[in-house]
């Protein structure tokens, strides 16, 4: 079998690379019964927020399914972690194993069927502001901030702080011109859009809810494939999930990522105060809270089942 | 030598259809005229009152997705298309009068086949309740125009390619 | 292959030549090629036609063209043209030097050449062949020039260009503003020629008013200016994002119109409507080129062709002509940015892995994008002016009369290639 799979994320990516290895692997694993053409950058032009559409329909025969991109057609699996649901990289790390199961669970009923996950590495949010510095909620408050996310409006509306969803390709110039002055970024990914050129000072604010991307099959084209395909591709999935699911390096890499922001002129300063980030992470739990009854359905069940796996 | 009695027919159905379809445009430009007025009040909102609206683009995208589907009908009614006349212009006269007849006929295949797409696509929207995911807006009254302004545009092909003077 | 190609040309060439519109015959030919080639997938059609008329970025092409017959039906237009042609008396091609300049002015306000195109054009073509002006000759002007949005910053094509290949926007945008300037001029350069051979493209005044004339006449055009300095303003000062610039330049247009000049009531509600009905005709050809790009891009079609020439194993020159022809072919058919995206994920390694600097290849890239965008049969900066000039230019002349714009551009790639310093200075110099 041919197939294709959609990959939203540029070819220079390290997740683009690990599908690539994945693609490999399963023609390895199959003898060259099933290959898989990995296509980067989006350059099928199918879009992630359609991807409950057009995957279970067969346009392709996978895709990378990722549940942020899914606040509109599925607002249960959006809702099953928001930005703030988790205080730390460990309380992320604990929960991976039960947001997969919820997936797995949520996505049969759209005929979508995991043949595995892989991981994000871990993010932490910085706010990035130009002019002037900006590590209090204080200072932020008399700022225009740029966020991605719905449930990032209400958190920060929440805390006093006039927040707004600005567009990616409208980000860099939105910073340039002052549209907004800062903007919630991790400092893994600010060089992506070159965030180091318009602004000048970014401090840490919370670690980001990093729910794991699913290696999602159109259930059509999974039922075609003999068993023995089937748990190849299962086989290489899960070697997708073991190296990406490693996190010695992140610290290691946050830091060289911060390091080398400075080294173009941007001011790391010290992280928002302990007060801030719990009064963050607070607003931010009521929103969770909110997001999952409107979103109905399933959405506070799985949120229960979170809580339950945080201990809290 | 009295028309057809298709001719007469479609000249009859455009006298019904064109008031329809002035009414859509009209419904349009309302719309057209909204972007400008929903952009400026954002604008204003961020600056005076440093709060800006969280739905401007969302609304704005469905304002202007309206727009278009409003005023197709209309547009396509009064012929106010882009088209390549090179061969048509090329081809004997009589000819030229057969292929524009099979060209109305393609404008209504393409609308038709989108009407039918539109259907299962309308019907995932409406059985879900679908919302934007910022302003929480319904989305199938939005949906709703995609199928509504095919079937019109479909009739107006049909009319021009029945009347084509 | 074999099915799609004759899927593909057979499809465009019997639907778009029996007359069709445009966007109807671009649709259905996508529709056939998605039922026949693509196993049956015609359900993205839908989804594609919704997401490109809802992204905002587009939502600049209404408002400017309201923007622009507001200007015409308040007199606006009129008083600013009439106030400039003095100054441009004595020039060959007069007044279409204006929409060069116009345009180069525009592309640092806008990100896009279609509402460079759609804004310029819906204002100039009107006044300008009342002006006894070529209609043909305005038309491939403002074509041209239009293209000029995309190469002066900001722009949108630099900007996915920075995104997907992680390459530095500040440097991308630097890169392009002297071949952009350059572009300019050249096209000046080209309209000077062309109407000192034959000056009946250009009509003749009848008497050339004093010099204090002419200079209190272009004084008089400071509202306009005011109008100019609100939208570039409102951007440069953080007032608003490029996309809202259009909103509140319809606003301060409104207001100029009604003080300035005789906008009533009843003259601002025609403009809104007849905008939208041009509007409609724009987007139908958009929406029609949406699919077809989409039937297309999930075969894959043009990123396997490039896969040709990447194991052709030829010299790094060899490499980037077939690219560039490439390109020119595939510009026929897509309209820019679909076909940047679809193509961006081979190209970018291609031509990096073979030397060429990655800064100097977003703008050559962008160069041939935009040459996509003024070919027919999906030009969609010609189905733009066709629909501003209400079909009286047809897509054929449009075509035509822009062919030396696209040998203009053309050309610089070449200059380019062998003199990559002209993009690469400033950005070296400057950050
Ligand atoms: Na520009
Ligand atoms: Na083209």
């Amino acid at each position: 079998a041919d197939w294709k799979f959609n990959n939203g994320l540029p070819e220079g990516r390290s997740e683009s690379q690990q599908l690539d290895q994945f693609a490999a692997d399963v023609a390895e694993l199959t003898e060259g019964r099933v290959n898989i053409d990995v296509f980067h950058g989006g350059s099928l032009n199918l879009k992630n927020e359609d991807v409950v559409r057009w995957l279970p329909q067969g346009a392709v025969e996978m895709g990378l399914v990722w549940a942020n991109y899914l606040g509109r057609d599925a607002p249960a699996l959006n809702a099953v972690l928001v930005q703030g649901s988790v205080g730390s990289p460990e309380e992320l790390i604990t929960v991976l194993p039960e947001i997969q199961e919820i997936y797995a669970e949520e996505l049969a009923e759209w005929g979508i069927v995991p043949a595995g996950y892989m991981a994000l590495p871990l993010l932490q949010a910085s706010i990035f502001c130009k002019g002037e510095p900006v590590r209090t909620l204080d200072d932020l408050r008399t700022k225009k901030l740029r966020v991605w996310s719905g449930d990032q409006v209400e958190t920060f509306t929440k805390l006093g702080v006039a927040a707004q969803i600005v567009g990616q390709t409208e980000l860099y110039v939105a910073l340039q011109t002052g549209v907004v002055d800062c903007a919630v970024y991790p400092a893994l990914f600010a060089h992506t859009i070159s965030l180091h050129e318009v602004t000048d000072y970014a401090s840490y604010l919370y670690p980001v809810a990093g729910v794991p991307y699913v290696l999602g099959v159109s259930a059509g084209a999974w039922e075609d494939l003999s068993d023995a395909d089937r748990a190849a591709i299962t086989t290489a999935a899960d070697r997708v999930w073991e190296r990406t699911n490693a996190y010695e390096a992140a610290e290691e890499n946050e830091m060289a990522a911060r390091a080398k922001l400075e080294e173009q002129g941007l001011e790391f300063l010290e992280p928002f105060s302990d007060e801030d980030r719990a009064a963050f992470l607070e607003a931010a739990s009521a929103t969770w809270a909110e997001l999952a009854e409107e979103a109905g359905g399933n959405a506070p069940a799985y949120r229960q089942r979170m809580l339950d796996a945080l201990g809290r | 030598m009295a028309e057809p009695r298709l001719v007469r027919l479609a000249r009859h159905l455009e006298r019904g259809v064109t008031p329809i379809c002035q009414a859509l445009a009209l419904l349009g430009a309302v719309a057209g005229s909204a972007i400008v007025g929903l952009i400026g009040a954002s604008v204003a909102m961020r600056h005076i009152a440093n709060a800006p609206f969280r739905f401007t683009e969302e609304l704005v995208g469905l304002l202007m997705t309206a727009a278009f589907f409003l005023v197709l009908p209309l547009v396509t009614l009064k012929s106010e298309h882009v088209q390549v006349r090179i061969l048509l212009n090329a081809l004997p006269e009589r000819i030229a009068w057969v292929v524009t007849g099979l060209a109305a006929l393609f404008g209504i295949i393409f609308c038709a086949w989108l009407f039918w797409l539109s259907i299962p696509w309308f019907e995932f929207a409406f059985a879900r309740t679908i919302k934007t995911e910022v302003a929480r807006l319904l989305l199938w009254p939005w949906m709703a125009l995609l199928p509504v302004s095919m079937i019109l545009t479909a009739l107006a092909f049909a009319i021009r390619g029945a009347v084509r003077d | 292959m074999a099915g799609f190609w004759s899927v593909f040309l057979g499809g465009l060439l019997a639907f778009a030549g029996s007359g069709l519109a445009l966007g109807a015959a671009l649709g259905l030919t996508g529709l056939l090629i998605l039922h026949f080639v693509a196993n049956g997938a015609t359900f993205v059609a839908v989804d594609a036609v919704w997401n490109v008329l809802n992204s905002f970025t587009l939502s600049a092409i209404p408002l400017f063209i309201i923007l622009g017959e507001i200007m015409l039906r308040s007199g606006v237009s009129a008083r600013i043209y009439s106030a400039l042609s003095p100054v441009f008396m004595r020039v060959p091609g007069g007044l279409l030097h204006t929409n060069v300049a116009v345009c180069t002015l525009f592309g640092a306000v806008s990100g896009s050449s279609l509402s460079t195109a759609a804004a310029v054009g819906s204002v100039a073509y009107p006044e300008m062949t009342r002006r006894g002006y070529d209609r043909r000759t305005v038309v491939g002007s403002l074509a041209g020039g239009g293209t000029l949005g995309l190469l002066i910053p900001p722009s949108l094509s630099l900007l996915i260009f920075g995104a997907l290949t992680e390459t530095s926007i500040g440097q991308l945008f630097l890169a392009g503003l002297v071949p952009g300037l350059l572009f300019a001029a050249m096209f000046m350069v080209y309209i000077y020629l062309r109407c000192r051979i034959t000056p009946s493209l250009a009509p003749a005044e009848a008497a050339r008013p004093p010099g204090r004339e002419i200079l209190r006449g272009v004084l008089g055009l400071w509202p306009f200016l005011l109008l100019i300095l609100s939208i570039m303003g409102s951007i440069t000062l953080g007032f608003a994002t490029p996309t809202e610039a259009a909103g509140i330049g319809v606003i301060a247009t409104i207001i100029i119109g009604r003080l300035w000049g005789t906008l009533t009531l009843r003259a601002l509600a025609e403009a809104v409507y007849a905008a939208i009905r041009l509007y409609g005709a724009i987007a139908f050809v958009v929406i029609g080129a949406t699919i077809l790009a989409q039937a297309v891009s999930l075969l894959g079609v043009p990123q396997a062709i490039l896969e040709t020439v990447r194991a052709s194993d030829l010299g790094p020159l060899a490499v980037l002509a077939v690219v560039v022809l490439v390109y020119l072919v595939l510009g026929c058919f897509f309209d820019g940015l679909s076909l940047m995206i679809m193509t961006l994920p081979i190209v970018f390694p291609l031509l990096t892995g073979l030397g060429y600097d990655a800064i100097w290849l977003g703008v050559i890239i962008t160069i041939l994008i935009e040459i996509g965008q003024v070919t027919p049969p999906v030009g969609l900066n010609l189905s733009v002016l066709v629909s501003v000039t209400k079909n009286a230019v047809s897509l054929g002349e449009a075509a035509k009369a822009t062919v030396p714009y696209w040998l203009i551009l053309l050309a610089g790639v070449a200059i380019l290639t062998a003199l990559p310093a002209l993009a690469l200075f400033l950005p070296g110099a400057l950050m």
